[in-house]
């Protein structure tokens, strides 16, 4: 399943990998659609039990605020509740936005481990 | 005659004091309707113009910082801009750069809701006034969650990821009875020492 906006796009395999691209700052209606999104996503992971869900942002160049909090609230606070859930983000080391920002994710859930390359 | 109100919450320096600048631009909007999703879109190409022309002119090994910087807070200070300007009326936003003393100053001008002040005061001097960005984040996180379970969506996290670029922001509020004018600057340093 995916959503595509003009800029982005965001789309689950289904199994574990969540992938978002593109470039992210849209208005706040855009946002709810994503996080219906990610509700479905954590619903899916937690029905079959899985054990490690992947967030791939390296392809995403930018995010405004409103995403990052879309991010924290609906995926990595809610994934914070799934018993037995590991959250692995996967950045890149030269996307600013990513080296600043991704890193406080931690503080919002213990079982979270961030890769940069 | 409306008695306008003067408010100045953090460091701000008045753009006045700024004629002695070494490079300026502005970018100004005023219209008595624009459509708000065009706006919105609009505000996206400009920020990311303003980073990519505004790099040009910084010493090659700060070019990415201020580009991406630049861009981020534009994006974010125009939003609020949007989010919050006085939709009733004309639409005016303006933006100025003035690059000083290996300082970047970003001063974004707005016409708000008189009402929306009170808000934005407290905000304001919450995020200044911590010394614990982090926490503040998780906090404002935690405090998103619970508005988001009761179908509110503010966050105040635009502010919040400004200062986690190291860049500092100040406010100064004209405030009349029926509109306000909110002046937000973010200070970007430049030199090795900060930046």
């Amino acid at each position: 399943m995916n959503i595509e906006g003009k800029d982005y796009k965001v789309s689950f395999d289904g199994r574990g990998t969540l992938t978002m691209s593109g470039k992210l700052a849209a208005m706040t209606e855009e946002y709810e659609e994503i996080e219906d999104f990610f509700e479905k996503v954590i619903e899916a992971v937690s029905e079959a039990n899985t054990t490690e869900l992947i967030l791939d942002l390296r392809e995403l160049t930018f995010l405004n605020s409103s995403g990052i909090k879309t991010i924290c609230v609906s995926l990595v606070m809610e994934a914070d509740d799934v018993d037995g859930l590991c959250l692995k983000v996967l950045c890149r080391n030269s996307l600013t936005w990513q080296v600043e920002t991704v890193p406080t994710f931690k503080d919002l859930m213990d079982n979270l481990e961030i890769v940069f390359e | 005659m409306d008695e306008k109100k003067i408010i100045v919450i953090g460091d701000f320096v008045d753009p006045k004091e700024n004629e002695r600048f070494d490079l300026s631009s502005t970018l100004r909007l005023k219209a008595k309707s624009i459509d708000q999703k065009r706006l919105w879109a609009s505000k996206d190409r400009s920020a990311e113009f303003m980073g990519d022309i505004w790099s040009l002119f910084v010493d090659s090994e700060k070019e990415e910082r201020i580009k991406t910087v630049l861009h981020s807070v534009c994006v974010e200070l125009i939003e609020n801009s949007v989010k919050y300007g006085f939709q009733d009326q004309d639409y005016t936003i303006v933006t100025d750069l003035y690059l000083k003393n290996d300082e970047l100053l970003v001063y974004v001008i707005n016409k708000s809701d008189p009402s929306q002040m009170p808000e934005l005061e407290t905000s304001a001097s919450q995020i200044l006034g911590t010394d614990n960005i982090r926490k503040l984040f998780k906090q404002k996180m935690k405090e998103a969650k619970a508005a988001k379970k009761q179908g509110k969506s503010k966050s105040q996290l635009g502010y919040i990821r400004i200062l986690m670029q190291n860049v500092r922001l100040a406010w100064r509020i004209e405030l009349g009875s029926e509109s306000a004018f909110v002046t937000t600057l973010a200070r970007i340093p430049l030199t090795k020492k900060d930046a």
